[in-house]
């Protein structure tokens, strides 16, 4: 009787809807917006003096491509996810990880590189903390967009998905401070571009669990 | 479910996108069994599948902007309801887990006839009897024939847990109702 009473009310309530575009179509917007405020960002922290020579290394270029990768990867997952019983959730969820263990590989490899050339790979603790201010103020507007355009959903999974948009945004800044941060050394790269990224990611799940309930 | 039926599923949702109510009432009124056989068959328990059906389809409501009528029906809608399942199971261990401690002592604060305040003995009893027909007669068992939960769950044919959920809601509606009456509760 109380079903049949449901119904009829949310028969009254049932206007037309817009319905959510793919998250293909969403997740070309937000690169764009992305990609519109990296240059921005780095407009405004300047890149890296060096940045053409560096490209051409080879570890240097895997990594920024790996974080790219990540920051794609999860900002597709998240929109994924709002979409309930989509196909591809369960790979939405886990290719962001498995570019984040390629990232932390890479690492690894380049800092048995630099100590097998004798150049300092152990600790470079100069600027660290205003690259982590740099991974924040360029992943921050991104992130927010890419949070609303989840929530507009339905975020069935919170917690996942505010992991997503935290690692997207976040893996955003790292992208963006890899292009401006003049510090190669691999245990910098790992405390101050990598780390930040993770630990983003767990505030996400907390965030995501507390603001995307569904 | 055949795939002609799962089409016509998807279409009326696509419909009550474009806002056909006739569409949107056939649609909502089939989800109902559908939703109760996927609930059982997920192990719910039949005295709160109505709750959990009646929560999927607001759920339902809220995400319809969601569906792509290009997709498959089923694996978004049986998405939708096990995370409403889900919240029930959590729900129903949350309540057991605390064995509504507080709502006994209230109960017995509260609903026992022995207070001397005729006034207020007859407004818990109006309260009581405005209950929904299952919550009254656990409550009623309970507090004024003094049942224990598992004599309860024996007579009225439900299972101890479904006993304590309806006793912890019956509880706090009267909790509700009551607030300015019982001090402090």
């Amino acid at each position: 009787m109380e079903t049949d009473r449901l119904i009829e009310d949310l028969v009254r309530q049932a206007q037309p809807v817009k319905r959510l575009a793919r998250p293909s179509m969403r997740l070309m917007r937000w690169v764009g917006a992305a990609v519109l405020c990296l240059m921005a960002g780095l407009t405004a922290f300047g890149v890296r003096p060096d940045l053409t020579a560096s490209l051409s290394d080879p570890l240097y270029a895997l990594q920024a491509l790996v974080t790219l990768s990540a920051m794609v990867l999860a900002a597709a997952g998240a929109l994924i996810l709002t979409v309930p019983g989509h196909a591809r959730s369960a790979s939405a969820r886990w290719l962001p990880i498995a570019a984040l263990a390629v990232w932390l590989l890479s690492l690894a490899l380049d800092f048995a590189v630099h100590s097998a050339a004798g150049q300092p790979a152990l600790w470079d603790p100069g600027h660290g903390a205003r690259c982590v201010r740099e991974i924040a103020a360029l992943g921050l507007l991104p992130g927010v967009i890419l949070f609303f355009m989840a929530a507009r959903g339905a975020p069935l999974r919170g917690g996942w998905t505010g992991w997503l948009v935290a690692i997207a945004l976040a893996s955003l800044g790292a992208l963006g401070t890899q292009l401006s941060c003049t510090s190669d050394a691999p245990a910098h790269v790992f405390v101050w571009h990598f780390l930040p990224v993770v630990l983003a990611g767990g505030l996400g799940v907390a965030l995501g669990r507390w603001l995307l309930r569904w | 479910m055949t795939p002609e039926r799962e089409r016509q599923l998807g279409e009326w949702m696509g419909r009550a996108q474009d806002g056909d109510q006739q569409a949107y009432e056939s649609l909502l009124r089939e989800l109902v069994g559908l939703l109760r056989a996927h609930a059982l068959r997920r192990g719910a328990r039949a005295d709160w599948v109505d709750d959990v059906i009646q929560e999927t389809l607001l759920s339902i409501h809220r995400a319809r902007h969601t569906y792509d009528p290009q997709r498959p029906f089923l694996p978004w809608l049986y998405a939708i309801a096990d995370r409403r399942l889900n919240d029930a199971y959590r729900r129903l261990h949350r309540v057991m887990r605390r064995e509504s401690e507080e709502d006994f002592e209230f109960a017995d604060a509260a609903v026992l006839p022995q207070t001397g305040d005729d006034e207020l003995t007859e407004e818990v009893r109006q309260a009581v009897a405005e209950l929904p027909e299952r919550q009254r007669e656990v409550i009623e068992l309970l507090k004024l024939q003094e049942m224990s939960v598992k004599q309860v769950a024996s007579r009225l044919g439900m299972s101890e847990s479904a006993v304590k959920v309806t006793a912890h809601r019956g509880y706090k509606k009267l909790r509700e109702r009551l607030r300015g009456l019982i001090g402090g509760n």
